[in-house]
């Protein structure tokens, strides 16, 4: 008995030590985010002095931060939107009807999940350039919906293959169009597969930092986790500054992942294997 | 799909619903990679007319090139420690150990955080007066005390370090949901016998889990050579001394920085063989347990 009690601490220290590590760099953002450079010289890792919003402040009044947040709204906003609404038709196809090569297409288009987006960027940047889309919303909104295709045929598509043809057989009696079975049906039923799609996706794009930085490269059109990363070399001397501007950046993850949670677990996890 | 006389209809409808989709996939990836193919064969690396494959001749001899791959051959490391990981500490959650469910909630949480503003934080807590080092005074152990990210022999190890701070919760969450569906009663049945925890995690666990370890592994296998591009960029730059430098961030140097395509394509269509490699590679392990 003595020895089941022995190893049942072990497990609590070594679950414990895992959420210090986990969350220190998210307490070390949420404290130096309200210090000012003095403070921080001497108190680097203890609690706050005093809640000042000074870096807040200062933060809006470049405005930059701010249009940067924007930005990442409008872009990933509709990308998503986008690539939802593209990848539950594919994936209404391909569950709903027989084609030829059907299965084949549903392993390709799947299997681009795997391709780095770095493998993409050249081509697709003089693309670009040619159709005078740099710096515009369009390029990322373009390049991100279909990065995120695969991914949401995949989960979407699953989804669908699962609704019974019972249900689709009577609409079909009933003499439901095509289209309203897409619409009227599908859509409604698959919800919860949606919103785990559209987050896991959302997030995706909000995090996202390679095509934003080749994209979209006007300090104006930028979008929020690029533009942290160019404000790491730019504030080097002011990391309470700094700090704000990651705890701007993470904060809308926090609230959406704390009102989803059980979407996000299973768009990472469940749904990428089945 | 219904009877026979709406089937023909259905077919042509079905193509409709694809078009969109098959039109965005062809602009973002086919169309790219024919050209990125068409690139890298058409022009040799310092801009002449070069037909062949003196490019990939070219590539294979710039050390730079070499070390890049040769980085994401290292980062292979990630697999193994956060399948051994993941295991231990799915088995703790699975056990119901006191306060698991908080436990769940928080392993999750650097999952969804984004590297690049992670990134900043770790560069800072791994600095020579950063917080790790501190930590590490004060509990006497100074000779341990390092430049973790401006070390050239620690900075990749370093970036493991914190791949692996973001991505636990991942594999964490992924084998307990595959765990709870596992009959207790084999547990039970092995406890009774007086099996050791290590030798339920043998004899069990793993057996039963052996699908979706693989699963993991080529999932992280893909984040060793194709999702890296952010810890490196935020973390070290490539740096100290190109010592981190991997594929990605060579195609974004010298395609974006030092606008060299020609370089840059021969690199990208090195990293997109290896691509369609994990493509074949993911599919056989989800068929495998799609079966």
């Amino acid at each position: 008995m003595k020895k089941i009690a022995l190893s049942r601490i072990m497990k609590q220290i070594i679950m414990i030590t895992m959420v210090v590590i986990a969350l220190v760099p998210i307490y070390y953002v949420f404290v130096t985010m309200f210090k000012s450079p003095d403070e921080y010289l001497f108190n680097k890792w203890g609690l706050p002095l005093e809640l000042s919003l000074e870096n807040f402040k200062r933060l809006m009044e470049g405005e930059t931060i701010f249009r940067w947040l924007i930005n990442s709204l409008i872009i990933s906003g509709f990308s998503v939107l986008i690539s939802i609404l593209v990848a539950s038709m594919m994936g209404f196809a391909i569950a709903r009807f027989d084609f030829p090569g059907k299965s084949a297409l549903f392993v390709a288009v799947t299997s681009l999940l795997v391709l780095s987006p770095a493998v993409l960027v050249i081509p697709l940047f003089k693309s670009m350039v040619k159709l005078g889309l740099i710096n515009t919303y369009y390029s990322a909104i373009i390049i991100y919906t279909g990065i995120m295709l695969p991914i949401s045929t995949y989960l979407l598509t699953n989804f669908f293959k699962s609704i019974h043809n019972d249900i689709i057989d009577a609409a079909l009696i009933d003499g439901c169009s095509l289209f309203q079975i897409y619409y009227r049906i599908m859509i409604p039923l698959s919800m919860p597969a949606i919103v785990t799609a559209a987050l896991t996706n959302w997030l995706y794009v909000w995090n996202e930092i390679l095509i934003g930085l080749i994209f979209l490269q006007s300090d104006k059109m930028r979008t929020l986790m690029p533009g942290l990363s160019l404000f790491k070399g730019k504030y080097t001397t002011n990391i309470p500054l700094t700090m704000a501007g990651v705890a701007v950046a993470i904060i809308p993850t926090f609230v959406i992942y704390l009102m989803g949670q059980r979407y996000f677990v299973k768009g990472l996890t469940e749904g990428a294997v089945k | 799909m219904v009877n026979h006389s709406k089937k023909s209809i259905n077919q042509y409808a079905g193509y409709i619903y694809l078009l969109p989709g098959l039109a965005w996939i062809f602009f973002v990836f086919a169309i790219p990679i024919i050209q990125l193919i068409g690139m890298s064969i058409r022009q040799g690396p310092v801009g002449q007319e070069i037909l062949g494959f003196d490019n990939f001749i070219f590539t294979f001899r710039d050390p730079l090139f070499i070390k890049a791959i040769t980085n994401n051959i290292k980062l292979l490391v990630i697999v193994p420690i956060l399948i051994i990981l993941s295991l231990i500490f799915s088995t703790f959650l699975y056990e119901r150990i006191k306060g698991w469910q908080i436990y769940q909630t928080i392993i999750f949480i650097p999952v969804i955080l984004a590297v690049a503003a992670m990134g900043i934080v770790f560069s800072q807590i791994l600095q020579l007066k950063g917080l790790l080092n501190e930590t590490l005074r004060v509990l006497r152990l100074n000779f341990l005390i390092q430049d973790w990210l401006g070390n050239q022999g620690l900075a990749l190890g370093s970036v493991v370090g914190v791949i692996v701070w973001k991505e636990l919760g991942f594999g964490t969450i992924l084998f307990l949901a595959r765990l709870m569906s596992v009959d207790k009663e084999l547990y039970e049945a092995a406890r009774i016998d007086g099996a050791s925890g290590f030798q339920l995690m043998i004899h069990i666990t793993i057996p039963q889990l052996i699908h979706i370890i693989e699963f993991y592994a080529v999932l992280l296998i893909v984040t060793a050579f194709s999702f890296v591009f952010d810890y490196i960029l935020i973390l070290t730059n490539g740096g100290p001394n190109n010592q981190t430098i991997v594929g990605e961030f060579f195609v974004y140097k010298y395609g974006f920085i030092y606008n060299r395509f020609n370089i840059a394509s021969s690199v990208a269509i090195v990293y997109l063989l290896v691509g369609i490699v994990l493509m074949i590679l993911r599919y056989q392990i989800v068929k495998r347990i799609d079966s």
